[in-house]
């Protein structure tokens, strides 16, 4: 079941051009700053040197035209320009569509390979014919990824590594970074006070590192040293050997390998019975330095294999998102085993089995939170991808728009996270075209020229609350509620408050735009929005100031997989509703209904809030039992009761489809087990809730 | 007046001590000046303190500087103590450095005659 | 999946509805269920018994004697639920078909299948893969993905539009 090596470098690949784009558009804000310049050359040196290691030629050779771009950057010899970050992210682009290509097979526009080349080159300075193949590419020790290894680093700097700027101490501590590091100086080149060179340098390292990075990852540290320093790097243990106890190495063994000793003269010194170390140093043989730097190795080693169980629990591990689905299916059922033997328990007066399925169940639950945990991940990585949108598109509507972000630290089910990013795009996209006006209109609003949209993500319970805010025109109450009227969602008398009027903008087929664009405006995207987030079982609402903005706010619940819910009971079917969206219950009696005059409204304290009957909404047989219940529910700010036959009370839901047979079923979204093995039904309140206001207005019209 | 200051102070067992304060900066641009400082006072005492606990900033160039005067200074048979080296950037540089007594002189191989901590 | 295709073996699994006998072919078949209480989804057509609950999976239950216009199958002590897998599109789906009484695997040699006649059964010829025979009574051998293809489905959902249910 092992990855192969090229789906691994794909992935990899996909990872850093994610990371390219956040730096380039980085770049874009900040041309001059040396870090982020380093980290788009790293980026584009990884997937040239990594791509050519595993085959993937036309990526490395078209990678290597833009890293000797930025390998000028880098130098001070020319200017990053609006126009070079532009041509970057296009071929980021393309990176990515050859990525994509060669997992498909499918075709590569090489013509724009070769247009992005020629552009390229025309950066470099009296446009020297750049060399036609990659430039030698580093032989990497090693390609495995993320396992750790420690490696032996001797880093020794040119005399004159200070003349050009550089501080080796910087690099040590880049170094560090990666890991668990010791490093040991050299001092033995340093001369007597008189005679030193107060601009040479003198002194050199070795470094014992245990990392997860790579060969490449670590050379990379020294990129911009490289004609500077000697460097060498050798893998001294790779994680999985350490197993093998008696492969611990000696001193001795070490000087040798190093280079430091000969065999011979090991041989001979071992016949002594000092200290090795010591030995070695009297003799002449070794310099302390050197003894010091293998020792640090032979602790280095015998502490990683100390560690090894610890380092490896603390350290991340890359997994199959299937098999995580499997755990979670898996988990799923253990839930609705447990309610079954928690119920089995609860029947019979068995103290012995009530304590065991009370320890099952702190445990299941237990098992389930850490299960729904490990699928989280931060919602982070699909903000970046809107920061791309935002440039572009406000680019080619000609405004000026920046996108802030905050929480993108928050974390969502996996799912989630995936089916999120569609309604977030329309939303933004929506913002983009018709919410930020053109610069000049915001100027002679006496609002800045740059139009911010402002995106944030924060946990609120078991949800989270993404909100998408910006400072453009705001809605228009007066087109919306024409469109309404025209589009039959309004009555002509109707007075809706400004708020239950926005959220028409979500209703199917409504669009106020007055010309169709490509980016949006085609009359289906905030429809879509509604239907992506209530099958999220999430909500929306929101408001909006003539002139100020608007601001859309979308809760979604953590996890799609296990839910709190009410179970209720009509006849002898079952049903749940997320326990989330549940206010209270109250009791509608036979009185109840003749007061209402065959309107479909009960009194809640003072506030009348309609219901839907759902034994006649479903058409189920059987009647109804003189005192029903009624489960009101709130949502979105909207109130609305569900008149079942009687509530049974909690439970835990874990979550299943109901398959391709019954996808468009309404006002069911999917299906659990009970304790007792029998189906129950989940109940889809946003879709019921238009059903009971389609009910209610139909009363009132008569 | 000059970023590295002279003091005497002193005589312990016979021997004449002096301690230099080592400035906010102990970086290339300042070697120079560093090595000159430090010969001075090798010179002048028979134990020599450097005070090293203003220093704010500290690089390669300076390090080999205190690295070289602690060696000539046990060459010609004179003690070399630096203090101050337990605040501001010194911990974390000279882990950074891989500069540790025990470790890396070579003229300390007893473990006990290293500048560093 | 093409394994079907290829993996073709002559063994079917048969099975009554009303008087009819019928087969399907045994890599189709994943197991035999007792009949068990069937939950009901609202609003679906009448051949769309409902849902099951299969180690811990939901299974659809579909009444093939309504699907081929018969009368609903009765429940007694012979009502069988046939697990099979299906091919919807592309996709692999599970369900269940309601049987009044499941019979035997049988042997099938292919050239005693003979192609579906173009009259004289009730059911639409696209569902037969082709007559087999035993004791001189014919066993109807369905094509169980056509059963339920794509278009079958799709008018399953038929989009009733809410408000309109509401005022019915």
């Amino acid at each position: 079941m092992r990855e192969r090596p090229n789906d691994a470098f794909r992935e990899e690949a996909y990872e850093l051009l994610a990371e390219l784009e956040t730096s380039l558009l980085e770049l874009e804000d900040n041309p001059r700053d040396k870090d982020v310049i380093g980290r788009v050359f790293r980026a584009m040196h990884t997937i040239k040197g990594s791509g050519a290691m595993f085959g993937f030629d036309e990526i490395s050779a078209f990678t290597h035209e833009i890293e000797t771009v930025f390998d000028l950057v880098r130098n001070d010899e020319i200017l990053v320009t609006k126009e070079m970050v532009d041509l970057c992210l296009l071929a980021r682009d393309q990176i990515k569509a050859m990525l994509d290509a060669a997992g498909g097979h499918l075709e590569v526009d090489r013509s724009r390979t070769a247009h992005l080349v020629g552009a390229f080159r025309a950066f470099l300075p009296q446009a020297a014919p750049a060399e036609a193949s990659p430039a030698a590419i580093p032989a990497p020790a090693a390609a495995e990824g993320a396992a750790t290894r420690t490696w032996r680093i001797r880093f020794r700097p040119a005399h004159d590594i200070f003349a050009n700027g550089t501080n080796p101490l910087a690099l040590l501590r880049e170094l560090c970074e990666l890991g668990e590091a010791r490093v040991v100086a050299q001092t033995d080149l340093i001369p007597p006070i008189d005679d030193l060179h107060p601009e040479v340098c003198y002194l050199y390292w070795d470094v014992i590192l245990t990392t997860t990075a790579d060969a490449n990852a670590i050379r990379d540290v020294f990129i911009f040293v490289e004609d500077d320093c000697e460097m060498t790097l050798a893998s001294i243990d790779d994680g999985g050997c350490l197993d093998d106890g008696d492969s611990r190495k000696l001193l001795g063994e070490i000087l040798v390998e190093r280079g430091d000793l000969s065999a011979a003269d090991l041989e001979r010194v071992l016949t002594e019975r000092k200290r090795l170390g010591e030995v070695l140093v009297e003799d002449g043989l070794v310099k302390p330095g050197q003894v010091a730097a293998a020792l640090a190795e032979q602790q280095a080693l015998e502490k990683q294999r100390q560690n090894r169980p610890a380092a490896d629990a603390a350290s991340s591990l890359r997994v199959p998102a299937e098999r995580l689905d499997k755990l979670v299916d898996l988990v799923g059922e253990l839930v609705t085993v447990q309610s079954r033997l928690s119920q089995t328990a609860a029947g019979r007066e068995d103290a012995v089995l009530t304590a065991v399925a009370e320890e099952v169940e702190r445990l299941v639950e237990e098992l389930r939170d850490l299960t729904l945990n490990i699928r989280m991940l931060p919602i982070g990585t699909t903000f970046s991808k809107f920061k791309r949108l935002v440039r572009d598109l406000s680019r080619e509507l000609g405004k000026d728009i920046e996108l802030e972000t905050a929480g993108a630290e928050t974390e969502l089910d996996k799912t989630v996270i995936e089916r999120l990013n569609d309604p977030l795009v329309h939303i933004i996209r929506n913002s983009i075209d018709h919410g930020i006006e053109m610069p000049e209109v915001r100027q002679v609003a006496g609002k800045p020229r740059q139009g911010t949209i402002h995106l944030s993500a924060i946990h609120s319970g078991d949800s989270v609350v993404i909100e998408i805010r910006d400072d453009g025109k705001g809605l228009d109450r007066d087109a919306i509620r024409r469109k309404a009227i025209e589009k039959g969602l309004l009555g002509e008398q109707d007075e809706p408050s400004d708020h239950d009027l926005f959220l028409l903008i979500f209703a199917a087929g409504f669009s106020t735009a007055q010309t169709v664009t490509s980016v949006s405006g085609r009359g289906v995207g905030m429809d879509v929005v509604r239907r992506a987030i209530d099958a999220l079982r999430g909500t929306i609402d929101i408001h909006s100031e003539k002139g100020r903005g608007t601001t859309i706010r979308v809760r979604i619940p953590l996890t799609l997989a296990i839910i709190e819910s009410l179970l209720v009971a009509i006849g002898k079917d079952r049903f749940v509703l997320p326990l989330s969206l549940v206010e209270e219950c109250i009791e509608l009696t036979e009185g109840d209904v003749a007061a209402a005059h065959g309107r479909n409204l009960v009194r809640v304290r003072d506030q009348l809030v309609p219901y839907l009957p759902l034994r006649r909404w479903f058409a189920m047989e059987g009647a109804r039992p003189p005192i029903e219940q009624v489960v009101i529910t709130s949502l979105g700010g909207q109130r609305v009761g569900f008149v079942v036959d009687h509530v049974i009370g909690e439970h835990q839901t874990v979550i299943k489809s109901l398959g391709r047979m019954y996808r468009d079923v309404q006002g069911i979204s999917g299906a659990t087990i009970l304790g007792d093995g029998s189906v129950a039904l989940i109940l889809d309140v946003p879709q019921l809730l238009q059903g009971a206001e389609a009910e209610e207005k139909v009363a009132t019209h008569g | 007046m000059s970023a590295f200051d002279y003091v005497e102070s002193g005589e312990v067992d016979g021997r004449r001590c002096g301690r230099l304060h080592l400035g906010s900066s102990l970086t290339v641009a300042e070697a120079a000046e560093l090595r000159l400082a430090l010969m001075a006072a090798l010179e002048d005492c028979a134990v020599l303190t450097l005070d090293a606990a203003e220093v704010g900033e500290v690089d390669v160039a300076g390090l080999q500087g205190l690295c070289a005067v602690h060696r000539t200074g046990v060459a010609r048979g004179r003690q070399v103590l630096v203090t101050g080296l337990d605040v501001g950037p010194w911990p974390e540089i000279l882990r950074l450095a891989g500069l540790r007594r025990h470790e890396a002189c070579p003229l300390s191989n007893d473990r006990k005659n290293c500048l560093w901590l | 999946m093409s394994a079907d295709n290829q993996n073709e073996t002559n063994q079917y699994l048969t099975f009554k509805l009303d008087r009819e006998i019928f087969a399907l072919g045994i890599a189709k078949v994943r197991e035999v269920l007792d009949y068990t209480a069937i939950t009901r989804v609202p609003k679906t057509p009448d051949f769309m018994r409902g849902v099951i609950n299969v180690r811990g999976g939901v299974v659809p239950v579909v009444d093939l004697r309504v699907k081929f216009g018969m009368a609903p199958t009765p429940q007694t002590v012979n009502t069988c639920i046939i697990i099979v897998e299906i091919n919807l599109e592309g996709e692999t789906t599970v369900l269940g078909a309601l049987a009044d009484q499941v019979e035997e695997v049988l042997d099938l040699d292919p050239a005693q299948i003979e192609p579906a006649p173009r009259i004289g059964t009730r059911l639409r010829t696209e569902f037969i893969k082709g007559m087999g025979k035993r004791d001189e009574q014919f066993i109807i051998i369905l094509d169980i993905d056509r059963v339920f293809s794509g278009e079958e489905l799709a008018s399953v959902a038929g989009g009733e539009d809410l408000a309109q249910a509401v005022r019915s």
